[in-house]
């Protein structure tokens, strides 16, 4: 086995040495900086560097449970994550299924264009519109109070805040997330179609006969990495969309480690092992994720 | 064939590798000391300036002040041997901005940043880590820089005997006051109260109506409910509403109560505090945008006569983007001064009327502790000159023989004028401007003085204005009562309080729908969980060593 793989190592010597910069770049850059998470366990001091400065033990981890508003936070988080997997995960697949059954060409592309595009505009940019559309003096209520009913406070409402991060990233991620199930789609042979249609079945019978279990792979793996995901949350979004209000029902992991990181200066070490507990969970998560989508029958990750 | 294959790879990998790690080039020696063509060693020189050297400065935007290396920035090179290099930090991220650089060990030889006002903490971690220069023990040499280090209440950065640090006073002592008195401000439609037939307010409930009628009673009579009462600049500026129910709320301060020394948030004042402010916000009279609104967005809905009334400071009425100019930009043909006034804050319940005061100075200077003697010196000589009388008139007045002539005291004024036959703002001529004069003091104290080079450039009008209002402040009211020493003092628990973030839990109060009350108790049992009871014994038991 080793002869073997020597062998075909040296025979294949030059496609090896084009690797070799890829895999340069994920060792420099990817797990080099990993020996930071080190920080977690330790007490930092600039002038002592990382690996300088003295062992903390758990203590960070300590500190970071004792807070209140931390454990909000995490809550917070996955229950935005879990919504995203529910409402905005299937979305793009609907849409991409929906486009699919839009017969003219010209059409299609049209559609295509208009869901795609919000994907190119920031959130900074799409809260100064959100603002301006939701606001007190906003598009919406004016249109309230023109027809007799009283304004509503949508941004400060902590009520509306999941819903409001929901509905926006989908209308802003939607069309972008969906290209990959109509590239998923567009590789699917037409004899199947053709034996459908011969066979008798309309449309819909069609759609869940042969388009979906087509794509129902590529969705398992998108599935398995959304839930790899669960621990962000979205910062961006979060971060640009938020206000003191919504703290309770909109504050995030990352943006509880934003507002905190560096109001204290000793508290590198604690950031750390914040983001070490998110990766580990993380970590987990797609693991566990993986596991059941392959024994539901499915093809996983790893 | 095989070789040019061999060669094709080669290349190929060296290009491949070559971008791979040229993220990896550091940013290393950009510190270095001195320009080595200029350096002549050896000769004992009398001449402190004799060497040229590369200083690097951190400060708010220096990227763009810096980038037309403007006559101003030339002189002060020059007059110092100097090349100034800029290193930008942001408003919005400053401290993350320096905490990066000096984790990355690539600090300024001088900088910008707000340890010893806001984060003492980190302060006596850089101290502890040797990452900033402790200044001389004599000061001698430098007499201006020396007098600022003797101000009352600097002591408190002294650590183990030494400074490192150089607070950035806000203005000349001898005006603390009266700047600080214009610090805060309401602005107030005027008309606006005279057609509702409004009185200046004499306590809360009249300031809540006041505010409720600007938005139900039409006050710009265009038959629609489109108006706002209070709208801010910032949350800070509106905070003074609750000064008449409870002084020390207005600067943060902290205060004695039952024998002990707590931070404003900790008194039982704060009960009537957050009733009153869920009231405005809840009756409408507050902006139903404030939180949502970015930094000065509020101040739109004011300048487009959409709010009667807009929490700022007064010396505003001065800038070239201030109150005024904006005001009269969205209203053409009004004269701001007939329209809007300033209504005072009413007397607490003991007939005292409060004013803002606060701590003498905020952010400082540091230097980078690599810098070696030789450049210490000339740094702080360049800041004992920026703290001069001939630094200010500088400021004032700008380049002698360029911007004016001067014949013993007389000042002749000769910088161009703009199309209103306005001297034009030294700050728009010399773009270094605005950040070489308050490297070493703010300049707050100089615009609001009475002066000619202030009527010069923006009228007697809003002079006069600032003069009536600082008058009405020091004759009416009352320094809000504050123990300066606390800001300073540092102990472990009271270091770690700067976790807590008051203005969001405040407006978290104001914008829910629970009992206020409850909802705020609530909120100190978290901060007891981080370490307030602790921060208040080590506080109180620091003071009483003092004897206070």
């Amino acid at each position: 086995m080793n002869k073997t793989l020597g062998r075909s190592i040296i025979k294949n010597r030059y496609v090896y040495l084009l690797l070799l910069p890829t895999v340069l770049y994920f060792v420099l850059f990817q797990y080099v900086p990993m020996y930071g998470i080190l920080l977690a366990f330790k007490e930092y001091k600039i002038k002592a560097g990382i690996l300088g400065s003295p062992w903390a033990g758990f203590d960070n981890f300590a500190q970071l449970i004792a807070q209140a508003d931390f454990w909000q936070a995490f809550n917070n988080t996955i229950i935005i994550s879990l919504g995203r997997i529910l409402i905005e995960f299937p979305a793009a697949i609907i849409l991409a299924l929906l486009i699919n059954e839009v017969t003219r060409e010209k059409f299609k592309r049209v559609y295509q264009t208009v869901y795609t595009f919000p994907h190119f505009i920031s959130w900074v940019i799409i809260s100064g519109i959100l603002l301006n559309f939701l606001g007190d003096s906003g598009v919406l209520n004016q249109l309230l109070v023109a027809f007799g009913f009283d304004k509503q406070a949508i941004l400060t409402n902590p009520e509306l805040f999941r819903p409001l991060l929901f509905i926006s990233n989908m209308w802003k991620e939607v069309g972008w997330s969906a290209i990959i199930y109509m590239a998923a789609i567009a590789g699917i042979n037409p004899e199947l179609y053709e034996a459908a249609h011969v066979d008798g079945a309309n449309r819909f019978q069609q759609l869940m006969a042969v388009t979906w279990p087509s794509i129902r792979g590529t969705a398992a793996i998108l599935l398995i990495l959304a839930v790899g995901q669960a621990m962000n949350g979205g910062f961006d979004q979060v971060f640009n969309l938020y206000n003191p209000g919504v703290y309770k029902t909109g504050d995030i992991i990352d943006t509880y480690v934003y507002r905190t990181a560096f109001s204290d200066g000793a508290s590198f070490g604690v950031t750390t092992a914040i983001g070490l507990f998110k990766a580990v969970l993380n970590f987990a998560l797609l693991y566990a994720a993986n596991y059941i989508v392959k024994r539901l029958g499915g093809e996983g990750l790893v | 064939m095989k070789k040019v294959k061999l060669l094709g790879t080669l290349c190929l990998l060296v290009a491949m590798t070559a971008s791979v790690l040229s993220g990896c080039s550091s940013n290393a020696g950009q510190n270095g000391s001195s320009s080595p063509g200029d350096a002549t060693n050896g000769s004992a020189s009398d001449n402190p300036f004799k060497d040229h050297m590369e200083i690097s400065v951190s400060w708010w935007g220096i990227g763009t002040g810096f980038a037309q290396r403007d006559d101003l920035l030339q002189k002060i090179e020059k007059d110092f041997n100097v090349t100034l290099k800029p290193m930008d930090i942001g408003w919005d991220n400053y401290k993350e901005k320096s905490q990066v650089w000096a984790a990355a060990g690539t600090l300024p030889d001088i900088i910008t940043n707000a340890l010893t006002s806001d984060q003492p903490a980190t302060y006596n971690e850089w101290v502890n880590q040797d990452l900033i220069h402790a200044l001389p023990d004599d000061l001698s040499a430098y007499p201006n820089l020396k007098t600022v280090m003797e101000v009352k209440g600097v002591e408190g950065i002294n650590r183990d005997g030494k400074y490192y640090a150089i607070p950035r006073m806000t203005f000349p002592l001898s005006e603390i006051e009266a700047v600080w008195a214009v610090d805060r401000a309401f602005f107030v439609r005027k008309d606006w109260m005279e057609k509702l037939g409004i009185e200046d307010p004499k306590n809360f409930d009249e300031f809540n109506a006041m505010l409720k009628a600007f938005v139900e009673k039409d006050p710009d009579g265009n038959g629609k409910k489109d108006t706002y009462g209070m709208v801010m600049n910032t949350l800070g500026y509106f905070k003074s509403a609750f000064v008449p129910t409870f002084p020390e709320f207005g600067n943060n301060g902290w205060l004695k109560e039952d024998g002990k020394w707590i931070p404003f948030y900790a008194s039982k004042k704060m009960d009537e505090v957050v009733v009153q402010a869920r009231k405005l916000y809840q009756e409408g009279g507050l902006d139903p945008d404030f939180a949502v609104a970015k930094a000065g967005e509020g101040n739109q809905k004011f300048y487009q006569s959409k709010a009667g009334a807009f929490a700022f400071k007064s010396g505003s009425v001065l800038q070239s983007n201030g109150v005024r100019t904006e005001w009269e930009k969205n209203n053409p043909g009004l004269d701001f001064f007939d329209h809007v006034k300033i209504v005072h804050l009413w007397p607490d319940s003991e007939g005292n009327i409060y004013r803002q005061v606060n701590r003498p100075w905020w952010s400082e200077t540091m230097i980078n502790a690599d810098v070696d003697d030789k450049k210490l010196d000339r740094i702080l000589r360049i800041y004992d000159w920026l703290l001069s009388p001939e630094g200010k008139e500088v400021f004032d007045y700008g380049i002698e023989g360029k911007d004016f002539t001067k014949e013993g005291d007389k000042y002749t004024i000769i910088r161009e004028k703009d199309e209103n036959g306005q001297f034009i703002d030294l700050k728009k001529k010399y773009p270094s401007m605005d950040i070489i004069s308050q490297m070493a003091a703010w300049r707050d104290a100089s615009g609001i003085e009475d002066n000619e080079a202030n009527r010069a450039a923006f009228g007697d009008k809003p002079v006069q204005f600032v003069q009536d209002e600082i008058k009405w402040q020091l004759d009416n009211a009352k320094p809000i009562p504050t123990e300066f020493d606390i800001q300073t003092l540092s102990t472990p628990a009271k270091d770690k309080l700067s976790a807590i973030n008051f203005d969001d839990d405040f407006t978290r109060v104001i914008l829910s729908k629970e009992d206020p009350v409850k909802m705020w108790h609530d909120i100190l049992k978290v901060y007891d969980s981080k370490g307030l009871q602790q921060a208040i014994a080590e506080v109180t038991a620091e003071m009483v060593k003092r004897n206070k």
